[in-house]
């Protein structure tokens, strides 16, 4: 039932069960709404830190040993992972709808401007530009070739594919309830009302929200621009101009799939809405440099304006 | 997401509102053609909620109107045609004029807010079991900006 109908705020509560971790350089807490025995917890922290584990053994830009980090230096036909096609085809997707602009090849970029695996946070004088797609790869699941070695950044959306993938774990473990919340971008499945809100963070105050959402079931995934900032870059890059993206401070996507709500959180800081709407399924919600906020008819939110 | 789009509907019959308006005026922008003769109508009561109880002396007849409005795309079109008999709008149709693709997506328009501007709430003052915004950031992490923090400042 829509927040605004309810006659008296639901009472809150809190999860039965949270298993807390540290995982892909982000604080993960999959949060149960059913007690579960000690020895269940520990076997379920298992099989998911076990499928994250594997997950950045082939999807890492930060290791030499995963996938991608073969791929940066090794030309030659690669054989994809069985879970690999939502997520590249999303990508695929996406770049075509941004111009480009949103592109799994910005990872040296990245890392020349200083977000590298050592965290060295210290740009390159200059900043190596995002090859185009069809002259670097060919994709055609299950292979993809590499063309002209590139060091992929899967960033965008992997961490939204992953939730996924861990809701799926949670799901499959039987589980009937509860929230996967992957430092900020949550799935939420069957929640009840006094489970559902979720705060939207203050792209500055970052001790302040700025509206609650309700989501009883499914994805919503936020970007902003403001963690991950050092000098004059942030980890959002314009592949065109080589800076990073400055008028648009936060975004929110709401979809069904995390995967599909983490990607357009990015998508939507290189295009409007209606470039995405008639592709995807979702809602969502900016702000913009000025704190002005923007956001679709049936976002699931009320603001504070 | 659009299926349930009540600021579409009021657009249509604001622009309705208009049509039946400006038959009453005379006519401002508006070319009107009627199948069975238009006459120039009194309009006995102008709610633009409720289509289908605005009395209207037009002829028996369908009529078709294209009307415009403003959008924060530009000007935008819709053909309205409303069908009457014994004095009662029976039907009402707004069916889109646009011809740029772009002009026909705002025509369903997504966006909905626009320009307020958003004020914080502090956390502990409201309840809610879960945050979404930028990735949380790890020890490590937060220490090497710290360090390069550091080194800029020295």
């Amino acid at each position: 039932m829509p927040l605004s109908k309810l006659k008296t705020k639901p009472k809150l509560e809190s999860f039965d069960t949270v298993l807390d971790f540290e995982a892909i350089g982000t604080l993960w807490s999959v949060k149960l709404n059913q007690p579960l025995s000690k020895t269940k917890q520990a076997s379920l922290s298992q099989s998911i830190k076990s499928r994250i584990d594997a997950f950045d053994k082939n999807y890492s830009r930060f290791r030499n040993d995963s996938l991608v980090g073969q791929m940066a230096q090794t030309k030659g036909k690669y054989r994809l992972p069985d879970d690999a096609k939502p997520l590249i085809d999303t990508y695929r997707h996406l770049y075509d709808l941004t111009g480009g602009l949103m592109t799994p090849l910005v990872g040296q970029m990245l890392a020349d401007s200083g977000y590298d695996a050592t965290y060295s946070f210290k740009p390159k004088a200059t900043l190596r530009r995002a090859p185009a797609w069809d002259e670097t790869l060919d994709y055609n699941y299950p292979n993809l070739e590499i063309k002209q070695t590139a060091l992929l950044d899967f960033g965008a959306a992997g961490k939204g594919y992953l939730i996924d993938l861990v809701g799926g774990i949670v799901q499959a473990s039987g589980i009937k309830s509860f929230s996967v919340n992957a430092g900020g971008d949550i799935f939420n499945y069957n929640l009840p009302a006094s489970l559902c809100l979720v705060g939207l963070e203050h792209p500055i105050n970052l001790d302040e929200i700025v509206g609650v959402a309700e989501l009883g079931h499914g994805a919503i995934c936020g970007s902003a621009i403001n963690r991950r900032s050092w000098g004059e870059y942030n980890h959002i890059f314009n592949p065109g101009t080589m800076k990073s993206v400055s008028d648009v401070l936060a975004t929110w996507v709401v979809s069904q799939q995390a995967l599909i709500a983490d990607a357009l959180s990015t998508a939507l800081f290189f295009v409007s809405a209606n470039t995405l709407n008639t592709n995807f399924k979702f809602d969502y919600a900016l702000i913009r440099r000025d704190l002005s906020l923007e956001y679709s008819a049936s976002f699931p939110a009320r603001f504070y304006t | 997401m659009n299926e349930d789009n009540p600021r579409r509907k009021k657009r249509i019959q604001a622009s309705i509102a208009v049509v039946v308006l400006a038959a009453v005026l005379g006519g401002s922008a508006l070319a009107f053609s009627g199948k069975n003769g238009a006459s120039s109508a009194s309009v006995s009561s102008s709610s633009s909620q409720s289509i289908s109880t605005a009395k209207v002396n037009f002829k028996s007849g369908t009529y078709s109107a294209t009307g415009s409005y403003d959008s924060p795309g530009g000007e935008e079109h819709l053909k309205i045609t409303l069908t009457v008999a014994d004095s009662v709008v029976t039907a009402a149709s707004a069916v889109s004029d646009a011809n740029d693709p772009t002009a026909q997506t705002y025509q369903d328009s997504f966006i909905s807010g626009y320009k307020s501007q958003v004020v914080g709430k502090k956390l502990n003052a409201i309840q809610i079991s879960n945050i979404a915004g930028s990735s949380l950031t790890t020890q490590g992490f937060n220490d090497a900006l710290k360090q390069i923090e550091n080194q800029a400042k020295a």
